[in-house]
């Protein structure tokens, strides 16, 4: 098996029964899913005994994900439900449950991002990793899958099954409570 | 990474002991399948529902009132079969919300969805009117054996409103005509003022198949605020 195959041929020769390629998924995605579970807010043994569920949970349903999209908003989408599942039983927060919120209800038009706001970016995400824990889990989610894990708008739509232009609502809302906090701090 | 964090060998050997195992296609096919059967019925009643609420205001000649103005908008407001317009509503949401499941619901507010729903739904139902099956199937006795739709026929008690009659016209009279309801069979005699409303401006013949918005009524003897004729 050489490096170079994507995560979506390697996830097609593991849906043919190439159990052992599943591993090369394994090693991509194991830090970018640590990370991102840290970003719930989760720790220590939490972390391990997460990213095992994901994993089973990304090789036992292997077989419906469709090779001719992409494996990253996939995989990514396991682990979120897997996460909010975990912060449900622990009892942290109600979880995100899109349907009930008004910004998933109607249209809102998207705000472009401009190059002038390449400073900006770096500031939010530095705020970001500090403020997590501050965040509405509805505006941490999707800063978190486009800042700190350079998602695109498309992605996190499919990741959270949410509107599009919902995603664009809440990082620029989100943005806006990163830049209270900031001035706040300041 | 913290080495307490690799779990890719722990994995594996659950994957090689067999202990983990991948869920064959044919499961998430027949998941497919069950969700497509649901959406399917939910569009099936919803249509089914719609059809019947146009079949009955249709039946009643609440359908025609509204080319009377506010006040047959009114009448037509207030004779709504509200329960199963309520039922269709219900249907029509719970499928916008079951399409959430799938990239072309979710990318959508779901304002749009339950817009799209209702256009989809609205289509079936004007298509499904257009048949001979429609009629057919409604004013047969099956429809009158299903609890929710068998108090909307006449021997179930059927709400007729007050102040629309449909019928056919068989007799025509100086100061109006007599017409013979299509629901129930009764006769009416219709009177027709100086100000009753002719929409088309038409002269009524016997055989013609008339909706009348009552302005009063008196037993048999219907005062006419509007006449218009339809094609049944």
């Amino acid at each position: 098996m050489t490096p170079e195959k994507t995560d979506e041929e390697i996830a097609v020769q593991v849906q043919a029964g190439d159990a052992e390629s599943f591993r090369f998924l394994i090693e991509r995605y194991e830090p970018k899913m640590a990370r991102y579970a840290k970003r719930f807010l989760f720790g220590g043994d939490d972390v391990k005994d997460l990213l095992q569920e994901v994993f089973i949970k990304v090789y036992v349903n292997i077989k419906s994900f469709d090779a001719n999209r992409r494996f990253s908003p996939w995989i990514y989408r396991v682990a979120h439900n897997e996460f909010v599942n975990a912060l449900k039983k622990r009892n942290k927060e109600r979880g995100n449950i899109s349907l009930f919120y008004v910004d998933v209800l109607f249209p809102h038009p998207i705000a472009k991002e401009t190059a002038e706001e390449a400073v900006t970016q770096r500031e939010i995400r530095e705020t970001l990793e500090k403020s997590l824990g501050q965040l509405d889990p509805k505006y941490r989610d999707p800063l978190v899958l486009y800042y700190l894990e350079d998602m695109d708008y498309k992605a996190i739509a499919d990741i959270l099954r949410i509107p599009v232009s919902t995603v664009g609502v809440r990082l620029q809302r989100g943005k806006a409570l990163l830049k209270t906090f900031l001035a706040e701090k300041q | 990474m913290p080495p307490e964090h690799h779990v890719g060998e722990e994995i594996m050997s659950a994957i090689k002991s067999g202990d983990v195992k991948m869920r064959p296609r044919w499961y998430f096919m027949l998941r497919g399948a069950l969700a497509i059967l649901a959406i399917t019925i939910v569009i099936l009643a919803a249509v089914f529902f719609i059809s019947f609420v146009v079949f009955f205001l249709r039946k009643t000649g609440e359908w025609f009132v509204p080319m009377f103005g506010l006040q047959g908008w009114y009448a037509i407001f207030t004779g709504l079969p509200w329960v199963l317009v309520c039922l269709s509503g219900i249907f029509v949401v719970m499928l916008a919300i079951l399409a959430q499941r799938y990239p072309f619901g979710y990318q959508w507010p779901l304002f749009y969805s339950v817009l799209g729903a209702f256009f989809l739904v609205g289509s079936m139902s004007f298509l499904f009117i257009r048949t001979s099956f429609y009629r057919t199937f409604f004013d047969s006795s099956i429809p009158r054996e299903i609890p929710l739709l068998s108090e909307y026929y006449p021997d179930g008690g059927l709400l007729v409103p007050a102040n629309i009659r449909r019928g056919q016209v068989i007799a025509v009279l100086p100061d109006g005509f007599v017409i013979q309801g299509q629901l129930l069979g009764d006769t009416s005699t219709i009177l027709v003022a100086s100000d009753t409303v002719f929409p088309d401006n038409t002269v009524i013949h016997p055989g013609d198949v008339v909706v009348i918005f009552a302005k009063s009524s008196s037993g048999t003897i219907v005062e006419a605020g509007g006449i218009e004729k339809i094609t049944p």
